[in-house]
C-alpha cells in the first residue's frame, strides 16, 4: 500500500506521533527559551569571556546529537524525559549564545546615548538592548526550534515516540509505506517549523528596524 | 555651575585627564577644544558620570557629582554625541520623550512637549512618527539636540555634536544652536576640535593637550595672547586673520586732544570698527573719491617696475573679503 | 570504561571509524564537486540566487532521518543513500559560501585580470576561485563537522561508521560502548574542524 493510503488508514496513530513530537519540540525549546534569556542576557552584564563561550560552543555543537540522546539513557532511562532532557540541552546553547551576541552587537552609541540621558541599567537592557537585539535572538529561538524538530525525529531511538518512530518501524520492517508515512510528515513539519520561525522572526523585529531608509 | 577641581583620570597607565580645573558659568557656552586624545572627551563623559575621576573633584550647581545618583545626575543633564545614538526601533516622538516617560508625564504632556522641541530644532511636526532610519544625518542630530533638551535640563554636555555631518549642514546646526542658546541660555560644555567652530559658539574656551589644560580663556584671550606655543600654533591659520577681526580701531587709536573735524579729512572710520571693517570701509571710500576708471585702475608692477598687468580698488576689497569668509573666522564680532 | 571496551575491540573500531571517514569524506568531496559549480553558478546568474539556495534550503531543513527515510525506496540501503542524503546536507552551506567567497573578491583585481586579457573561465581559475577560497573552504568545514555527526546515525541504513557502536551501546545497554561510540565520533568531528580550521588560516595568508 502507497504511504498515502497507510496515513489515511492509521490517521489517528499518526495523529499521535505528531503531538508526540511537537510536543518534545515546544517544550523543549520553551524550557530553553525560559532559561536562556535570562542567562544570556545577564552574562551581558557579567564580564563573561566571549571566546570561551564560543569555543564551549563549538565543542558541544560537534557532539552528535544521536549520542546526546543515547548517553541520557543510563541516567534517566528510556522515555519521554530523558529525550526532553536532551532536547532542551542542545537547543539552550544557541539560544543563549543569539542572545548574548545580540544584545552585544547592538550599537554601543545608543547605548551610550541611553546611559547619558539618564536610563536606569535595567532600562537600558529592556527598552533598548533587548528589543534591538530581538532579531538576532528570534533566530535563535528560529534555529533551535527547527534542529530539535530533526532531533526529536531521533528520539524514536530511546522510546520517546514522535514521527521518527514509523520511520524506524519501517525500516526494521522493511516497510516502504510506514517508513514514508513517518519521513514525509516529519520533512513537513520541519519546513514548516522553518516558516513559522522566519514568520515569527520578522513579527519580533521592531518596526523602527524595518523601514526603508531615506 | 559646573567646576573641576584638580581632576584626573587613569586609565591603567594612560594619563587621560591630568588635573584639569576649570569653571563653567551658568548660561555659559563652554568649549572644550583641542586635538585628538587630548582627554576632551573624557573631562566632558566626567560631568555627567560616565566616567569617573580618579583624583580631583568634579562639582554640579555646587555638589560633588559622586555623591549624587549618577541616573538621576544624567536626567538632569543633557548628552548629544557625534554619532547621535538615536534609538532605531523608537519614533522622533518616542526618542524624544523617552526621559519624560520615565519622569512619568502623561501623554499628553509628552506629546506637547515633543512638538515643541521639534518646533525649536526646526523640524516639522509630522516627523513625530517617523523612524531614525528615514532621516538624514542633519535632520537626526536635531531630533539629538531635542531629546537632550526634552526634560528642559539647564546643562548641556554636547560632544563633537556636528562632527558627522557635511559642512554645508553642520555650518547651518552650529547658526542653529547659537540661535537656540540665545533663546534658552544653557548651560552647555561644548566639545569639538573645529577652531572655526570653537569660535563661532563660544563664550569661553579650554584648550587642552595630553590631559591638560593648556589655556583657558574667551576666544580674544586666545587670539592676542595665547598662553605658549602649542596655542599659538593650534590656532595659527585662524589667528592673523582673527586679529585683525578682534582688534578694533579704538584699541590703536591715538585718543585726539585737538579732535579735527570731519570736514577737514578726506576720510573716516568709526571706533567699533574691527581693523578689518576699518580697512573695507576706507577702501570703498577711497573708490567714491577717485570719480573716473582710470583714478581707480591700479596698475600691477613687477619687480623691475615693467606693468604685467591691472586691477582695480573694488577687485582687490572683493578679494580680501573673500579671503576671510573662506579663512573660517565668522564674520559674528567676537 | 572507554578503555576496557576498546582494547578487545580495538579492531572493530578502527574498521567503524575508517568506514565513518570513507562516508564523510566521499560525500563532502562529491557535495563539493555539485555545490561549487553551482555556487559559481548563482554568482554569475543572479536571479537563480533565490531558486536554488530556496531548494538546498529545503534539503537542509529536513531532518537526517526523515531524507535517509526518503531516498530509501530510491536507493535502497546502504552507502548509497546515506552518501546522497550528507551530499544533499551540505550543498546549502557549501553553494552559500562559495557565492559569497566569489562576490567577496574586489571589482579591481577581476578588472586587472579582464584587462589583461584573459577569459572569463581563465579569470575564475586563475582569480576568481583561488581568492575566494578561504570562505568556500570555511563552508567545507562546517559540512564536514556536520556530515561526521549525521553519519553517526548512517549506520543504521546499513552504511555502517562509529554510529555502529552508539546503537550497539543503547541496544545492549553496554556503556563501553556507547560511551567510545561518542567520544569518537566527538573526536572526529573536533579534529576535522581543526584541521580544516588550519589549512583554512594558512591559505588566507
Amino acid at each position: 500500500m502507497g504511504f498515502l493510503e497507510y496515513l489515511v488508514r492509521n490517521n489517528q496513530q499518526i495523529l499521535l506521533l505528531l503531538r508526540q513530537h511537537l510536543e518534545l519540540t515546544f517544550l523543549s525549546v520553551g524550557i530553553s527559551v525560559a532559561l536562556a534569556v535570562p542567562l544570556g542576557l545577564a552574562a551581558t552584564r557579567v564580564r563573561t569571556l566571549e571566546r570561551v563561550m564560543t569555543g564551549v560552543a563549538n565543542v558541544w555543537q560537534a557532539v552528535p546529537s544521536i549520542a546526546i540522546l543515547a548517553l541520557m539513557v543510563p541516567i534517566l532511562g528510556i522515555g519521554f524525559a530523558p529525550a526532553l532532557v536532551a532536547l532542551t540541552l542542545r537547543s539552550f546553547l544557541p539560544i543563549y549564545l543569539n542572545c548574548y551576541v545580540g544584545v552585544r552587537s547592538v550599537d554601543p552609541a545608543v547605548v551610550d546615548a541611553a546611559r547619558g540621558l539618564g536610563l536606569d541599567e535595567g532600562n537600558i537592557l529592556l527598552r533598548v538592548e533587548v528589543p534591538l537585539a530581538a532579531p538576532v535572538i528570534a533566530a535563535g529561538i528560529r534555529t533551535a526550534a527547527v534542529q530539535n524538530v530533526a532531533i526529536a525525529t531521533l528520539a524514536a531511538f530511546i522510546g520517546a515516540g514522535g514521527l521518527g518512530n514509523l520511520i524506524v518501524q519501517g525500516l526494521a520492517l522493511m516497510d516502504t509505506a510506514r517508513l514514508l508515512a513517518g519521513a514525509v510528515p516529519t520533512a513537513l513539519l520541519a519546513v514548516g517549523m522553518e516558516i513559522l520561525g522566519a514568520w515569527g522572526e520578522k513579527v519580533f523585529t521592531p518596526k523602527g528596524l524595518r523601514v526603508r531608509t531615506s | 555651575m559646573i567646576e573641576f577641581e584638580a581632576v584626573t583620570k587613569v586609565f591603567g597607565s594612560i594619563r587621560a585627564v591630568d588635573q584639569v580645573s576649570f569653571q563653567v558659568r551658568r548660561g555659559e557656552l563652554c568649549v572644550l577644544i583641542g586635538p585628538s586624545g587630548c582627554g576632551k572627551t573624557t573631562t566632558l563623559r566626567m560631568v555627567n558620570r560616565l566616567v569617573e575621576p580618579t583624583a580631583g573633584r568634579v562639582l554640579v550647581r555646587g555638589v560633588d557629582v559622586m555623591r549624587l545618583d549618577p541616573v538621576h545626575l544624567r536626567r538632569e543633564i543633557g548628552y548629544v554625541i557625534q554619532q547621535v545614538g538615536l534609538f532605531p526601533h523608537m519614533t522622533v516622538e518616542e526618542n524624544i520623550t523617552v526621559v519624560l516617560r520615565l519622569l512619568e508625564w502623561d501623554a499628553r504632556r509628552r506629546r506637547a512637549r515633543a512638538e515643541e522641541l521639534l518646533e525649536l530644532v526646526g523640524l516639522p511636526p509630522d516627523f513625530l512618527s517617523r523612524y531614525p532610519r528615514q532621516l538624514s544625518g542633519g535632520q537626526q542630530q536635531r531630533v539629538g539636540v531635542a531629546r537632550a533638551l526634552a526634560a528642559d535640563p539647564d546643562i548641556i554636555l554636547m560632544d563633537e555634536p556636528f562632527g558627522a555631518v557635511d559642512p554645508i549642514i553642520r555650518r547651518q546646526l552650529q547658526l542653529e544652536l547659537k540661535r537656540i542658546q540665545a533663546a534658552v541660555r544653557k548651560t552647555i560644555l561644548f566639545v569639538t576640535h573645529d577652531l572655526s567652530e570653537a569660535f563661532l559658539l563660544g563664550d569661553h574656551i579650554v584648550v587642552m593637550n595630553e590631559g591638560r589644560i593648556v589655556q583657558d580663556g574667551t576666544p580674544q584671550d586666545l587670539l592676542l595672547r595665547p598662553a605658549n606655543e602649542f596655542v599659538a600654533r593650534f590656532i595659527a591659520e585662524s589667528r592673523a586673520l582673527g586679529i585683525l577681526r578682534v582688534r578694533k580701531v579704538s584699541e590703536v587709536m591715538d585718543p585726539a586732544l585737538t579732535k579735527p573735524s570731519v570736514a577737514d579729512c578726506k576720510f573716516w572710520v568709526r571706533s567699533e570698527d574691527s581693523l578689518f571693517d576699518a580697512i573695507r570701509r576706507l577702501g570703498s571710500q577711497l573708490a567714491g573719491v577717485l570719480c573716473g576708471l582710470e583714478e581707480r585702475t591700479v596698475a600691477v608692477l613687477d619687480e623691475s617696475g615693467s606693468v604685467v598687468g591691472c586691477t582695480t580698488f573694488e577687485e582687490l576689497v572683493r578679494a580680501v573679503s573673500e579671503a576671510f569668509a573662506t579663512s573660517g573666522v565668522p564674520e559674528v564680532i567676537l | 570504561m572507554i578503555m576496557r571496551f576498546i582494547i578487545p575491540s580495538l579492531g572493530t573500531v578502527i574498521e567503524l571509524t575508517w568506514q565513518h571517514v570513507r562516508i564523510v569524506t566521499a560525500a563532502v568531496l562529491l557535495a563539493v564537486l555539485v555545490g561549487v559549480p553551482l555556487g559559481i553558478l548563482i554568482h554569475r546568474a543572479r536571479f537563480l540566487a533565490v531558486p536554488i539556495l530556496s531548494g538546498a534550503g529545503v534539503l537542509y531543513t529536513i531532518p537526517s532521518l526523515a531524507l535517509f527515510a526518503i531516498l530509501i525506496p530510491i536507493m535502497g540501503l546502504g552507502m548509497k543513500p546515506a552518501v546522497t542524503a550528507l551530499v544533499l546536507y551540505s550543498l546549502l552551506v557549501i553553494i552559500r559560501n562559495t557565492a559569497a567567497g566569489l562576490h567577496n573578491v574586489p571589482p579591481e583585481v577581476i578588472d586587472a585580470a579582464r584587462g589583461m586579457g584573459m577569459s572569463s573561465l581563465q579569470q575564475l581559475w586563475y582569480v576568481e576561485l583561488p581568492l575566494a577560497l578561504p570562505v568556500i573552504l570555511a563552508g567545507i568545514r562546517v559540512a564536514t563537522v556536520m556530515n561526521v555527526g549525521i553519519a553517526a546515525v548512517a549506520v543504521y541504513i546499513g552504511a555502517g561508521g562509529l554510529g555502529e557502536l552508539i546503537f550497539r551501546g543503547l541496544a545492549s545497554l553496554n556503556m563501553g560502548s556507547l560511551l567510545t561510540g561518542t567520544v569518537a565520533v566527538t573526536a572526529l568531528a573536533l579534529m576535522a574542524d581543526l584541521g580544516l580550521a588550519r589549512v583554512e588560516a594558512a591559505l588566507r595568508r
